[in-house]
């Protein structure tokens, strides 16, 4: 199974990673328990940053789709399958929507908001 | 009397096998290449363009032509002196491992060479799609374990037996050996280790010449250090035992080993007609 990258796509690299290896998933290229290549083989592999693919690695380890085991590698999910269809994106985006029309109806500022928003995320 | 016969055999062998018969099969490779991929065609494949390519293939010619006439002299003038009785084969234990290394300088220089072509390659490569495996590589996916397991029994036997030789004790001389082993093994695992997870080196090269081409060279490392360990035994053996007349003969044997081993097996086992040569085409923009 073979993964393909393009340095002049819009999206980003990461990106691209993240939404490959959940195709190879879907498309059952992939089955639960494979072993993945290690960050620093695929980075070399696709000639890119080491950061890029541990950040693709990172956001699939959080949504289940891959899990580390230490030092004997990463591998597909158990659950990856199910896992590799939900959108976090989305399932924000719907969120938010509900989130700032609830403030909106209360009266609340789009400004009032960024400003709350933002320093609820720094102080985390 | 007989011991002299054979070496001379030997070293003959070694001449012609070292500075003939390989440079002829490499030069005929390199002749394919020319004749099946054209530089209009296949640009990327002659990175410092195809004149300065033929020049290098004409310069390792020349240069395998000079060593085997060098070699054949010695030769000559070998039988002469020991016709003579000027000289004792004992005398030239040296003679086929420094003409050997001789030898080896146009491999060497090649190897340096289709390094640096590589380098070139990667700078000029401007592909934007990138490929890769997305399963692990590990060091059986190109050797089987039975083989890497031989090569390290190997190693430690002939530790082993390096000291017994010496009532393990540790001498100047056991160390430079064991040294040296160590050191050729060690250069193995370090070209090995950037072979699985570094970084490709022929940035056009398909998956499956890649995964070819690596699978020969772990074959060839894993077969050469057997080969070490063998000799080294072989060696202490002759020492131990006073069998200096048989160390050229040794010798040689072990040269021509190492290079049946090592460029006979890369050339047996990487076929010219199987490698796909579609990725070096000028407007190939996919990499199978």
């Amino acid at each position: 199974m073979q993964i393909t990258i393009d340095i002049d796509d819009p999206m980003p690299i990461f990106s691209q990673l993240v939404a490959q290896i959940k195709q190879a998933v879907a498309a059952e290229k992939v089955k639960p328990g494979d072993p993945l290549p290690s960050i620093r083989q695929l980075a070399n592999d696709l000639d890119v940053n080491s950061k890029t693919v541990s950040k693709a690695y990172k956001l699939l380890e959080r949504d289940a789709v891959i899990q580390s085991r230490g030092y004997r590698g990463t591998f597909v999910h158990p659950e990856a399958k199910d896992n590799c269809h939900i959108d976090l994106k989305a399932w924000m985006t719907i969120q938010f929507e509900e989130f700032i029309s609830k403030m909106k109806d209360a009266g609340v500022t789009d400004s009032e908001m960024r400003i709350t928003f933002s320093h609820v995320l720094n102080d985390k | 009397m007989w011991i002299e016969f054979i070496f001379y055999i030997a070293f003959f062998s070694q001449i012609l096998l070292i500075s003939y018969h390989y440079p002829k099969r490499i030069l005929r490779r390199m002749d394919y290449i020319f004749e099946h991929c054209p530089a209009d065609k296949y640009a990327k494949l002659y990175p410092k363009g195809y004149e300065k390519t033929l020049e290098g293939k004409v310069l390792y010619k020349l240069l395998n032509i000079i060593i085997m006439i060098i070699g054949l002299i010695v030769f000559v003038t070998l039988i002469i002196a020991n016709h003579l009785g000027n000289i004792e084969l004992k005398d030239i234990d040296f003679l086929p491992f420094a003409f050997g290394m001789l030898q080896a300088l146009p491999f060497l220089i090649l190897e340096i060479s289709a390094l640096k072509q590589f380098k070139l390659m990667r700078n000029l490569n401007d592909q934007t799609k990138r490929q890769a495996e997305l399963s692990p590589r590990s060091l059986f996916n190109y050797v089987s374990p039975v083989r890497f397991l031989t090569a390290v029994i190997m190693f430690f036997a002939c530790s082993i037996v390096m000291f017994s030789f010496n009532d393990f004790k540790i001498s100047n001389e056991i160390g430079i050996l064991v040294g040296s082993m160590v050191l050729c093994n060690g250069l193995f695992i370090g070209l090995g280790y950037a072979l699985l997870r570094g970084k490709k080196l022929d940035p056009h090269q398909s998956p499956e010449d890649r995964h070819k081409a690596t699978t020969a060279v772990f074959r060839s490392y894993t077969s050469i250090s057997i080969l070490v360990s063998i000799f080294f035994i072989i060696n202490r053996c002759v020492d131990y035992y006073s069998l200096d007349i048989w160390e050229p003969l040794l010798n040689s044997l072990y040269w021509q080993s190492v290079v049946l081993l090592s460029t006979g097996a890369m050339l047996k086992l990487t076929k010219l007609e199987e490698v796909n040569y579609g990725v070096y085409k000028t407007n190939a923009s996919n990499q199978t």
